[in-house]
């Protein structure tokens, strides 16, 4: 059953444990993105990474890694807050919607214009907008895990806070809890981990980890102390039958993760409309 | 502490700080620039009962905004209590909760979420959500998004009261409600008062006052 799992592990170790690590830490900052409705802007923010990504890369901020190192992590993760910002307070009248399809469209054509002239540039960039997990060197596999360290402790230990500012902030700031502050420590953690998870799993990868764990555990959990476990589990379960899979059938895993992860939420949303169909049909029986 | 003036003033009482837990001198309150309601006297002592009455229109919810420190005063003077600043004896029971229905949440768990920042063991918040949700008749392991509108309105006030709060501030909490659940929500609410905690309560019904014997503010709408 794992034996795919010993024989690649010599190989591809830091990737696997990158991508477990990766995809716990996405799993997690995704909850208050599905609680806001901000799914679009969860995609939007993922493309201002990638064109602070693609920014740092023209710059020759690479310092080496998968895609960069530490220099395109930070002007990424720069990228995602200030972007998050401005989503925070829209402009004028707009729409939060509009805001964070423009985030979406300016940050996928700048990514592209800022390497158009980059020998490799637009290739690089391709890796990184369709994902590839298996980059990642000896070193990254910990800055993954710190991460995903960090925001269970700060699930654990402020769960309820950051999810009442996030979800019900003007109650919140009632009650004397500094929402200004927390939905700034909020972007802040989100953008680096966001920016981090860019530059060793891709665009997609990243995307789709942030909200798909989260939309199809919400459907599964009866309250909220379970979501952030179900969603982690979610996510392992979809990386780990994804690594397997790609193994087996060669095939990039990264977009075998989405794949699957996208199967499992249409398959509980058919789910959800057959119990109602039988609902309806025993009350119309009985 | 006074938090906002504008000059000029019109200090017309001292303040018992012992006994207070909010008061407003000739305040004018408004968003924007343009009050909507002003010279607003007002003194809410440990253990009262105050109605503020008014119109639609007539400023009450921005009254209320205000009173919890949302909202800048325009003008006089708003004093509040330290404690009520940092939220450790208030309670607040919205017009409607703003929780769009995006996550599972049991009503026991909405209660815990209107617990943070009391400082108190894990088990000893459990313990006072599970009395909050006993007093006001609701099982805490339903899903919230299940509830009618006035079992979701018994688990906000749950919310507010599994704080032990000494100033508890409703707005407009009797809407849309069947005279049974009004009951029951006037029963925790007598309940509560009669445990020594303020309670302001916001509504336009002036029939409201039957109710409960309390103090009454009456805000007129502003002619235009």
């Amino acid at each position: 059953m794992i034996a795919w799992l010993v024989d690649s592990w010599s190989l591809f170790w830091p990737s696997y444990l990158v991508a477990w690590f990766s995809a716990a830490t996405l799993a997690l900052v995704g909850i208050p993105v599905v609680a806001r409705e901000q799914v679009l802007l969860g995609a939007g923010l993922v493309q201002a990474g990638t064109a602070g990504l693609a920014l740092a890369l023209a710059c020759g901020l690479a310092t080496g890694g998968h895609h960069g190192g530490v220099g395109t992590t930070v002007v990424a993760a720069i990228a995602i807050i200030l972007a998050a910002l401005v989503a925070g307070a829209p402009p004028g009248r707009e729409r939060p919607e509009a805001l964070a399809g423009w985030l979406f469209l300016a940050g996928s054509a700048g990514a592209v214009l800022l390497l158009a002239h980059q020998p490799m540039g637009l290739e690089l960039l391709k890796q990184v907008q369709s994902s590839s997990l298996l980059g990642a060197g000896p070193f990254d596999p910990w800055v993954a895990l710190a991460l995903a360290l960090v925001t269970l402790a700060g699930v654990v230990l402020g769960g309820r806070r950051l999810l009442l500012s996030a979800w019900e902030p003007g109650l919140a700031a009632a009650l004397g809890q500094r929402t200004v502050l927390w939905q700034l420590a909020m972007a802040g953690w989100t953008g680096l981990c966001l920016a981090s998870s860019l530059r060793l799993t891709g665009t997609l990868f990243t995307t789709a980890l942030l909200v798909l764990p989260a939309l199809i555990a919400r459907r599964w959990c009866g309250g909220l102390t379970m979501l952030p476990w179900a969603a982690v589990l979610i996510a392992q379960a979809a990386v780990t039958g994804a690594l397997a899979i790609a193994w087996h059938a060669d095939l990039p895993p990264a977009q075998v993760a989405v794949a699957l992860l996208a199967a499992a939420l249409a398959a509980t949303w058919a789910l959800d409309a057959a119990g109602s169909a039988w609902r309806w049909w025993r009350n119309l029986a009985g | 502490m006074w938090i906002n003036w504008c000059a000029p003033l019109r200090l017309d009482a001292g303040i018992d700080e012992e006994r207070c837990l909010v008061a407003a001198r000739g305040l004018a309150v408004g968003h924007g620039r343009a009050p909507v309601a002003s010279g607003i006297y007002l003194d809410v002592l440990r253990g009262d009962w105050w109605w503020l009455l008014g119109e639609n229109g007539s400023g009450k919810t921005t009254l209320l905004q205000t009173l919890l420190g949302r909202l800048a005063p325009l003008g006089g003077r708003l004093w509040r209590h330290p404690a009520v600043v940092d939220g450790s004896i208030l309670g607040v029971v919205p017009q409607r909760d703003e929780l769009a229905p995006t996550l599972p949440l049991t009503v026991l768990e909405l209660v815990r979420l209107g617990q943070v920042g009391l400082g108190r063991p894990a088990r000893e918040c459990r313990q006072l959500a599970e009395q909050a949700l006993t007093a006001v008749g609701l099982d805490g392991h339903r899903s919230y998004w299940r509830l009618s509108g006035g079992q979701r309105q018994r688990a906000l006030l749950a919310r507010a009261l599994a704080r032990q709060p000494q100033l508890l501030v409703l707005d407009e909490p009797f809407n849309h409600l069947d005279t049974e659940s009004r009951e029951r929500l006037l029963a925790a609410l007598d309940a509560c008062h009669g445990a020594g905690c303020a309670i302001v309560v916001v509504g336009h019904d002036p029939a409201l006052v039957l109710a409960h014997p309390g103090q009454v503010l009456t805000l007129a709408p502003r002619s235009s």
